[in-house]
């Protein structure tokens, strides 16, 4: 299980593009583009141009991620919409991974210790970024009390031949390992891997406490073990994907701040530069026609996979608590801080015992319930369920004093805690079971007035007609 | 924090000019006002401190010390 396999298998979903495209926003300007258009094909650039004009020797893959339809087969389904189920399903079936020996590891054909960082196709992605970034790099690190490693997907910035900046989130769990050995002064065992099958990229992302690692459920996501193999440098200490592209092994040593940022980021605005953990880099590893994978940061491409795992670990969370959940969305509009929560004839009480705890997931800023007749990807029926289903000194729900996601763009100065906010948008329970709900009903024609309508428009051409 | 009332927009970001090459972008109040770390300008790539060979905009960096 490797990305190649996956691209063999893409069709008509890839598109391999010949030109020789600049890693200077050339090809984020393509995916955004495309995204405008509402089309999600993979791309595959043969011959990206360096920033200095030198064809790159590896290809560019990026936007694998950004259609939801694509994604959600991957996990089996023939729907996005049953994403959340799905992925709550898999995670909670975690598969061992499997340990290979080096010769067994394909990224471990070439070892270069004599590192160049420059000779990456690192994309320059958008207007004001520092630099060039690792987009998809997902990033191990140790909790040095139990030796468990963490893998997060978070941007690095390309600093020289051998250094690298590391922008942890202050409250994610690769932060808190560096945290520790921080306090101990030691530096910590780091690694990188780049490029892998979408499927493993996406069971990865797998949303875990800590300390646990990530490869047992990307295993289960991904419906086979996972081969791993002991990285060049920390050896068996810290183990890297067999099959992945690209690994970036070195230390993060302790109270070593650098600048990273600016960097445009994933709530579609950009990152300010801030102060960032460095990387000493000791060696890379590759296949030897290794192939760069890359995020379009803030697109699609970026937000669908962490989505979708958010809307497995928000829909594993609650549904214990909640039995009448039946869905959860956390919409690309909303970034990571909107999630959409489905019930269908909740008992008192059991939405905003819902709600109040998806607020305490760190990533979310306002979780909104509804019923089962709002389609939670239909952004105009849940508007319509917001105007017309809440007064607000009933069925808004503000708790003051929760962490927040880092990068929320709006967050007051220096605050270490915001208020966030649930609204029940559900309709006032029935009477007893099978009884209608004590609520209007939607204004509705009658199935056989439909049909007489549309035999009326079945031969008409409606392309001169206005639009909205 | 800043004294003003809690209904009152506060902006969480500080803009910088780089002092080689004039470009503006921008920082965390936190970093300029800290001056432990070098700013890096994503325009020439020069590394400077938040001195006074820097140009700074930004009502945010009062709230930041």
């Amino acid at each position: 299980m490797n990305l190649r396999e996956h691209l063999a298998g893409c069709g008509q979903a890839l598109w391999r593009i010949a030109e020789p495209l600049s890693v200077v926003e050339e090809i984020t300007a393509l995916q955004h583009l495309l995204s405008d258009a509402g089309r999600y094909p993979a791309l595959f650039v043969e011959r990206p141009r360096l920033a200095d004009g030198r064809p790159s020797a590896m290809p560019v893959v990026t936007n694998l991620f950004a259609s939801r339809a694509r994604v959600a087969a991957l996990l089996g389904l023939d729907d996005h919409r049953k994403a959340a189920v799905a992925f709550a399903r898999l995670a909670a079936a975690p598969r061992a991974p499997l340990a290979v020996s080096r010769v067994e590891a394909p990224v471990q054909e070439l070892v270069e210790a004599d590192v160049d960082l420059a000779a990456l196709p690192a994309l320059r992605q958008h207007e004001l970024d520092a630099g060039h970034y690792v987009t998809a790099g997902h990033c191990i690190t140790l909790d040095p009390d139990s030796g468990i490693d963490n893998v997060s997907v978070q941007r690095c910035r390309v600093r020289g031949p051998r250094s690298m900046s590391f922008y942890p989130y202050p409250s994610s769990h690769n932060a808190r390992n560096l945290a520790k050995w921080e306090a101990r002064g030691e530096r910590c065992p780091f690694a990188l891997w780049i490029g892998h099958h979408p499927k493993v990229v996406l069971g990865a992302q797998a949303k875990l406490a800590h300390p646990q690692s990530h490869w047992s459920a990307a295993g289960g996501i991904a419906g086979e073990a996972v081969r791993l193999v002991p990285s060049v440098t920390h050896g068996a200490r810290l183990m890297v994907p067999a099959d992945a592209e690209i690994v970036i092994e070195g230390f993060v040593p302790p109270g070593v701040r650098v600048a990273d940022g600016p960097f445009a980021e994933y709530t579609g605005y950009v990152g300010v530069q801030t102060a960032a953990h460095a990387v000493e880099v000791t060696a890379l590893t590759r296949r030897r026609d290794a192939l760069y994978a890359d995020f379009g940061a803030g697109l699609e491409d970026h937000l669908v996979p962490e989505n979708l795992a958010m809307e497995g670990r928000l829909y594993g969370m609650l549904k214990p608590l909640a039995p009448s959940l039946e869905n959860v969305h956390v919409p690309f509009s909303g970034r990571r801080f909107h999630a959409y929560l489905q019930f269908r004839d909740p008992e008192r009480g059991e939405v905003r015992d819902a709600l109040a705890a998806a607020l305490a997931y760190r990533r979310l800023r306002t979780a909104i319930a509804l019923d089962e007749d709002i389609d939670l990807f239909d952004e105009r029926q849940v508007l319509w369920a917001l105007a017309t289903r809440v007064q607000w000194h009933r069925d808004a729900l503000r708790i003051d004093g929760l962490t927040h996601p880092n990068l929320d763009p709006s967050l007051p100065p220096g605050a270490a805690t915001i208020t966030k906010l649930g609204i029940d948008a559900t309709l006032p329970p029935a009477a007893a079971p099978g009884k209608p709900k004590p609520f209007v009903p939607p204004n509705a024609v009658a199935p056989r007035a439909l049909d007489a309508a549309r035999k009326v428009l079945a031969d008409i051409d409606m392309s001169g007609w206005p639009t909205a | 924090m800043s004294d003003a009332p809690h209904w009152e927009k506060q902006g969480n970001a500080a803009w910088v000019s780089c002092p080689r090459c004039a470009k503006w972008f921008p920082a965390d109040p936190r970093l300029i006002a800290e001056r432990r770390v070098e700013l890096v300008c994503p325009g020439c790539g020069q590394s400077f401190f938040s001195t006074d060979t820097a140009r700074v905009a930004s009502s945010a960096l009062s709230n930041a010390t």
